[in-house]
């Protein structure tokens, strides 16, 4: 018996060593690339440290300066809780109703769908070029638009180059990608929401929206509350479009924290200053998500969860 | 066999060491350099410079190769937007080039060790300063040593467009030589349409190219112009808010103003790169830019008939321009810092530097200027369009390194102060004041780690004393 449970031992013990030598390529490269520089970004946020010298310990001063004395601080987090509030809702509700219109099997759906998702192959740096042009106060297609509506040429927005209009110009980009990843996860959410459902709503009276409002809504919960965060968190990454095409101007209005981040790591070589803003970023993504859980997580209707 | 025997765990062991194996030997031919085409014999060196929009490769490594048999110079040529983080991720990981090529700040790399210190080599080698123009060498000194070599120069010039003076009844070959005319000619050379919109500009303050919607490239030569000094003889105090700076400024935030302001902003967000840009599209007459334009306009605008000149200068100023060097220096973990040497030792001779000014000029690269002077004045050299005028405004020459160790964050608070000005939004005296307390701060911060590295060598050099 004894011998059994041994042998068993070993079985398991090789099934084990076999499994983790598959994984360790992974695993050899998430330490060595992941885990270990993210221990050591933590130790560099209370150093002073620019990579060719060793680092300096100043204890928390790097957070200090954060907090007391950078101008640009403040700046950025404002800019991009901004770029966050109003691009979240728009990309979200954007795809969600993109996804209610081809949802549906049609003719001829299948090949919408693709038109709708190709805009999202197009890579960051690419799209930010695009929009250079499709937003130059002149020349761009935006304001063609805008004046062959009628838009007399002094009132047309200067976008990228009026700190007024640069954010709004960077946030209405997020229309391009509506059409991509977002709307296939909203596309099988919509998909798996049984029938009958809306049949027994239509039996009782249900119109379009009471339907949306408590058949749809309910059920695809979950899908909306996982993109919503995936959002919120990419959101608060903003950073390639800010960087090609503005730099963060005109009067710091695009400066967005991982842009503040970037000048200050890799133009500044100011490495402790920049962990410690990555580490402060980190733990407001982290609280905020927390926090929706808590506050929104309880009302999500998920599936698998609550059998009926 | 089964599918349940096949997943049974002694057979899994063998494949997935193999497996393992397998990509850990995939992943070590990362490491294992591709054989270089060219055959060679002696030491290998790598030359890294920076490629250019042409893709032209120095001449001098393959000359220097042709002349000895000792030592073979391979050209590793890297994109301006990754050369600066790769030099630096090689000195961290100890595997630098033994020669490095660049422009901009030489102050930058030397106070944090990353370069070797060439004067016991000049000294050893007799190596004539005088050759190179006597400008270059602030930029190229770090605490009273050197550690890099000018080979080229990019400096800042007047632009006009000969036929837009002729259409506003101006002398074409006479340029605004102070800045009341400046303004007087940009105000008669500006075009508007039938509803009024401006189609062409004089002149807008601050418009060089759009590097970004806002990341305009500063222009310290106006200050520079009355005086300015923007830090202390000592380098360790920041001096924005000098008479002669807020009066630069006071001066160019006017003037913003007066030239149309909105209609300026309009004008600038408009314009690209290439043949879009202001100038060579013909809808700015007059702008300031580098030596090297004078290849954009002639790929982009061979037509465009225009003259340089030296800036506009105010009443009681003098004439002044800024400057950046290009510049050769050995990385401080250099493998083979004696032939690294013999390379540069080679490569600044007046014969070479003449030889590679020719070679570019026959290779229509017009935009290179050697910091040789005789090469910088040989006859081909002199051949490149307006090049009497660059030479002349080398005598006047403000580098474009101000702050060594704070260089980035002086540019980019300097830059946010003309935006805050021009625009409006502050003073110029409020403005240049915010930046200079930006600025002053994170020089602080670089002293006290200047200070830190400082004491951490010596305590190095005791404990290695020691163990000695």
């Amino acid at each position: 018996m004894k011998l059994g449970k041994f042998l068993q031992r070993q079985a398991y013990d090789k099934e084990a060593l076999a499994g983790y030598l598959f994984a360790s390529p992974w695993i050899i490269g998430f330490v060595v690339f992941s885990l270990v520089p993210i221990a050591l970004s933590f130790y560099y946020s209370f150093c002073r440290y620019d990579v060719l010298r060793p680092p300096m310990w100043v204890g928390l001063e790097n957070y200090k300066t954060l907090f007391f004395d950078s101008p640009t601080f403040y700046h950025s987090i404002y800019n991009t809780l901004f770029f966050t509030v109003f691009r979240v809702p728009l990309v979200v509700v954007g795809s969600l109703l993109l996804a209610m219109l081809v949802t549906r099997e049609r003719p001829g759906v299948r090949v919408v769908r693709t038109l709708y998702y190709l805009p999202s192959i197009v890579s960051g740096v690419a799209l930010s070029v695009i929009w250079m042009w499709m937003y130059n106060p002149k020349y761009g297609l935006v304001n063609q638009l805008l004046a062959s509506m009628g838009v007399p040429t002094p009132n047309l927005p200067e976008w990228l180059g009026s700190p007024k209009w640069s954010k709004t110009a960077i946030v209405l980009m997020g229309l391009w990608s509506i059409g991509g990843g977002r709307m296939i996860v909203f596309i099988a959410g919509l998909s798996s929401v049984p029938r009958h459902l809306y049949e027994t709503a239509a039996i009782d009276g249900a119109g379009w929206w009471a339907q949306f409002r408590h058949v749809t809504l309910p059920q695809i919960s979950s899908v909306l509350f996982l993109l919503t965060i995936v959002e919120i968190i990419g959101s608060f990454q903003v950073f390639t479009e800010a960087f090609i095409m503005t730099r963060g101007g005109p009067l710091n209005s695009t400066l967005f924290y991982n842009l503040d981040l970037y000048n200050k790591a890799f133009l500044d070589y100011e490495m402790g200053l920049a962990s410690a803003m990555a580490w402060l970023l980190f733990a407001a993504t982290l609280l905020i998500t927390l926090f929706l859980f808590k506050v929104v997580g309880g009302r999500i209707y998920y599936e698998a969860a609550k059998p009926q | 066999m089964n599918s349940a025997s096949a997943m049974r765990p002694s057979n899994l062991l063998p494949g997935g060491v193999a497996a393992v194996g397998a990509l850990l030997g995939l992943g070590l031919l990362v490491f294992v350099r591709p054989p270089t085409a060219e055959e060679h014999r002696g030491t290998a060196l790598q030359l890294w410079y920076t490629t250019g929009a042409d893709e032209s490769k120095p001449q001098a490594p393959v000359w220097f190769n042709e002349s000895q048999d000792e030592i073979y110079i391979e050209r590793v040529g890297l994109p301006f937007m990754q050369i600066e983080q790769k030099f630096l991720t090689s000195v961290v990981g100890n595997v630098a080039p033994d020669l490095f090529e660049y422009f901009g700040s030489v102050a930058q790399w030397s106070a944090r060790g990353a370069l070797l210190p060439l004067d016991e080599f000049m000294e050893r080698d007799g190596f004539d300063r005088s050759r190179v123009f006597d400008s270059l060498w602030g930029e190229m000194t770090w605490e009273g040593k050197t550690f890099a070599l000018p080979t080229g120069v990019g400096c800042d010039a007047f632009y006009w467009n000969k036929d837009h003076f002729r259409e506003a009844g101006l002398d074409p070959e006479k340029p605004p030589a102070t800045w009341d005319k400046l303004e007087e000619f940009a105000h008669k050379l500006v075009v508007r349409n039938e509803e009024g919109e401006m189609t062409r500009a004089g002149y807008i303050p601050g418009y060089w190219s759009p590097m970004s919607v806002s990341g305009y490239p500063i222009f310290l030569f106006w200050p520079a112009q009355l005086g300015a000094k923007f830090v202390s003889n000592d380098g360790r105090k920041v001096n924005l808010t000098s008479e002669a700076c807020v009066q630069a400024m006071e001066w160019e935030a006017g003037l913003f103003r007066r030239l149309g302001g909105d209609d300026l902003v309009r004008m600038r967000n408009s314009f690209g790169y290439a043949d879009q840009q202001g100038f060579i599209s013909g809808q700015v007459s007059m702008i300031a830019q580098k030596n090297s334009f004078v290849q954009e306009l002639r790929k982009f605008a061979p037509e465009l008939d225009y003259g340089v000149s030296l800036f506009p200068v105010p009443e009681g100023g003098h004439p002044s321009t800024t400057f950046g060097p290009v510049w050769i220096g050995i990385p401080a973990c250099a493998k083979h810092p004696e032939q690294a040497w013999e390379y540069i030792k080679f490569y600044t001779t007046d014969d070479i530097q003449t030889r590679s000014a020719a070679y570019a000029v026959d290779h229509d690269q017009v935009a290179f200027f050697p910091a040789n002077k005789t090469a910088a004045q040989s006859p081909k050299q002199m051949s490149v369009p307006h090049m009497p005028v660059f030479i002349e405004s080398m005598k006047w020459g403000t580098p474009t390194t101000v702050v060594p160790l704070a260089h980035t964050v002086f540019y980019r608070e300097y830059a946010l102060a003309w935006d805050n000005a021009t625009l409006g939004k502050k003073t110029p005296r409020q403005a240049l004041l915010d930046a200079e307390t930006e600025i002053q701060r994170a020089l602080e911060g670089q002293l006290d780690y200047a200070e830190f590295y400082r004491k951490h060598l010596e305590q190095e050099t005791a404990m290695a004393e020691d163990r000695g």
